[in-house]
């Protein structure tokens, strides 16, 4: 800060600098732009080794030069049923499947596709009951065992909580991420908004819920930086080729978005954010209820300290309710998407949980 | 011009000449209208008089254009149902005239004031501490479209229809009426989602003259811009939270989905015409095929369990 009234020499000199450098952007930019530009995702090899109506198992093989830690049972990821399960390999050096294939762990994906119409009916039962419990006998099946480890990211991991319930005898360790378990918070936008919106009426109306829609809600969250300032920073530097490959992958990863079905959406909604069942033990799935106690494996809780989709207060209190002791809170000091794809927690994040794997072997 | 002043002789005097001028431009251009000219000997309907023809015209020309200007002059004056009693076929028409008069009035009212709302805002716009309120949004002027519409044009879409297409007019007033009210809805919440944009406008002024007596006004432009950032970011959060952003919120989905089933009604009807399933057609085989396969899965279910079990048996034995 200056002494000046108006040090108005110095303010015009910075911005005849930051008109310089907006010139030379302007000029290299375009042609940056017209380049050709690698901005695949998913881009570790992989084989699909089951599909259903619309999910896609997906199988990936540790590498000749995976340093092996020791984690010999296989780990399935079940992603959220929203956005794309692509965001955990968007880019090489950001991978989280590559890291855990670096690790020696053998991964299965579970891509739940893109519903259609057909998909409206389905239910939580349909998701955890039908598609994950089948992948999950597969896998115990092909690998010869009784037990299987289970990640769960944001949606996917109240299913993993659900399925665990359920299932406590096929899971032999769980591992959720950034999973919003307690909906009796105000903390995050999210929670406060969902308590007013009748999902009757937009799953009456649309039988799926349309991705455009969600995507809407997303960017409302917080519009000054999402729609205002992301694409400032996009105009300061797309004469970086590498910064626009990255900026692009994001980008498709985020509007690459699939309906969610319609019943799911409508429990989702009703039992969780507005009824608060999970924690209470009172939420009932495929006419069973879901008592978190029976969840006696190992519990790896992790989530982010400045998630606004999922903040702290929606998933720190879950130790507290599951039936094992072994349960272990991790905070990360980053984002909701930071957490798979920031450069800082690639050294924590996958590190971490192989580590926790390991110990529990 | 104050809200007593709509009510005012004068506003009454200005609507009255405003008729009658359109009452002799009408009377002026009908004038000018050509004659028709009778149809050639050959062309005639047999059993028509000709000369019949020939008169007619100008006469019902005549008749028509009498009628419209009673018409406009009635409801100019202050007892229009008595200027249209002595209409050739208007006597059951006695309604009429209030209804086109206080539409004409509303209509007038909302303009007026609304033009006085810009006026006042226009004539404020050199006044530096106006300046605020006229980057404020204008709330009433909103409110006002709001409730003419509501009172003023929804009772003419929701007017029950009669005769073979009933159904198919109340449908598609149905959609109009749903996708005024969403453009409303959706106007107020978007207008709502601009004010933090607004106030971080008002709010740079008010910093920048801060910075210029405290003598530290940046360097760096970029300083300002992430301070505006920041200011409405802030804003945003909180404006979040509040009861109305959450009510405007509500009423901006509930709107949209209405008229959009408004609109699937409109256009299923048009595709049972045609013998095209429709979304609900569609649907009722979805539920049924998902119904089929719950029943397939619990069956798979229980018959492996038979089959474990059977086989324990079969080793036990």
């Amino acid at each position: 800060m200056e002494t000046a009234a108006i040090p108005i020499d110095q303010f015009l000199r910075k911005l005849s600098e930051d008109s310089q450098r907006a010139l030379e952007v302007s000029q290299k930019g375009p042609q940056v732009m017209l380049e050709e530009l690698d901005t695949a995702i998913s881009t570790t090899p992989y084989e699909v080794v089951y599909t259903e109506d619309r999910i896609k198992l997906k199988h990936y093989l540790p590498p000749k030069t995976a340093v092996d830690q020791g984690v010999n049972t296989p780990l399935l990821i079940v992603y959220a049923l929203i956005n794309r399960e692509t965001m955990l390999d968007l880019q090489p050096n950001r991978s989280v499947v590559k890291s855990f294939l670096n690790s020696g762990v053998e991964l299965y994906l579970l891509d739940w596709g893109s519903p259609t119409r057909k998909d409206r009916y389905l239910t939580i039962d349909d998701h955890v009951n039908g598609y994950i419990n089948t992948v999950v006998d597969l896998i115990r099946e092909w690998h010869g065992v009784e037990q299987i480890n289970f990640m769960g990211v944001c949606m996917g991991g109240t299913f993993g909580l659900i399925y665990a319930a359920q299932h406590p005898e096929k899971i032999k360790n769980l591992i959720t991420t950034v999973t919003p378990s307690n909906f009796d918070t105000e903390e995050g936008l999210l929670h406060i908004w969902l308590k007013h919106v009748d999902p009757d009426i937009i799953v009456d109306t649309y039988g799926n819920v349309p991705a455009y829609l969600m995507n809407y809600a997303f960017l409302l969250l917080n519009p000054a930086r999402l729609m205002f300032d992301k694409y400032l920073g996009f105009m300061e530097n797309f004469d970086s080729k590498e910064f626009v490959e990255n900026f692009l992958r994001m980008e498709r990863w985020i509007f690459d978005s699939p309906d969610v079905p319609g019943e799911t959406f409508r429990q989702f909604i009703r039992d969780c954010y507005q009824k608060d069942l999970l924690l209470q033990n009172k939420m009932v799935v495929g006419g069973k209820p879901v008592n978190l106690t029976n969840i006696r494996m190992p519990l790896l809780n992790i989530y982010a300290k400045f998630d606004h989709l999922v903040p702290p207060g929606a998933c720190n209190t879950l130790i507290h309710h599951v039936g094992t002791s072994d349960a272990q809170d991790l905070c990360l000091e980053t984002g909701h998407i930071g957490i798979y794809v920031s450069s800082k927690t690639q050294k924590e994040f996958v590190p971490g949980i192989v580590s926790w794997l390991y110990q529990r072997e | 011009m104050t809200t007593e002043d709509k009510h005012s002789p004068e506003m009454a005097t200005a609507m009255a000449q405003w008729m009658d001028q359109a009452a002799r431009t009408w009377k002026d251009l009908l004038h000018t209208w050509p004659v028709p000219e009778a149809p050639a000997a050959d062309e005639k309907t047999p059993g028509t008089d000709s000369s019949k023809t020939d008169d007619a015209d100008p006469l019902q020309s005549d008749a028509a254009f009498k009628n419209w200007q009673s018409f406009f002059q009635s409801i100019a004056q202050p007892d229009p149902a008595s200027m249209m009693s002595g209409m050739p076929g208007m006597s059951g028409a006695q309604s009429v005239p209030p209804v086109f008069s206080q539409l004409a009035t509303s209509s007038w009212q909302l303009f007026t004031s609304m033009q006085q709302a810009w006026a006042k805002q226009i004539g404020q716009f050199v006044d530096q501490d106006r300046i605020k309120e006229w980057l404020r949004p204008d709330e009433e002027a909103l409110s006002q479209w709001s409730d003419f519409y509501e009172k003023e044009i929804r009772k003419y879409l929701t007017i029950p229809q009669i005769g073979l297409n009933k159904f198919s007019q109340e449908n598609f007033n149905r959609m109009i009426d749903r996708f005024n009210a969403k453009q409303l809805a959706l106007m107020e919440f978007f207008d709502l989602l601009y004010r933090p944009v607004r106030q971080g406008a008002t709010w740079m002024q008010g910093k920048t003259s801060e910075w210029i007596d405290a003598g530290q006004f940046p360097h760096d432009p970029k300083t300002i811009y992430r301070q505006w950032l920041k200011f409405v970011e802030g804003r945003y959060m909180a404006l979040f939270r509040s009861e109305e952003f959450l009510r405007l919120l509500q009423k901006a989905l509930t709107n949209t989905f209405e008229y959009h089933n408004a609109r699937k009604a409109v256009i299923e009807e048009v595709s049972s015409q045609f013998s095209i399933p429709t979304g609900r057609d569609l649907d009722e085989v979805y539920r049924e095929l998902h119904n089929l396969k719950q029943q397939v899965r619990t069956m798979e279910s229980q018959l492996y369990e038979y089959t474990a079990q059977a086989s324990s048996t079969a080793h036990t034995a």
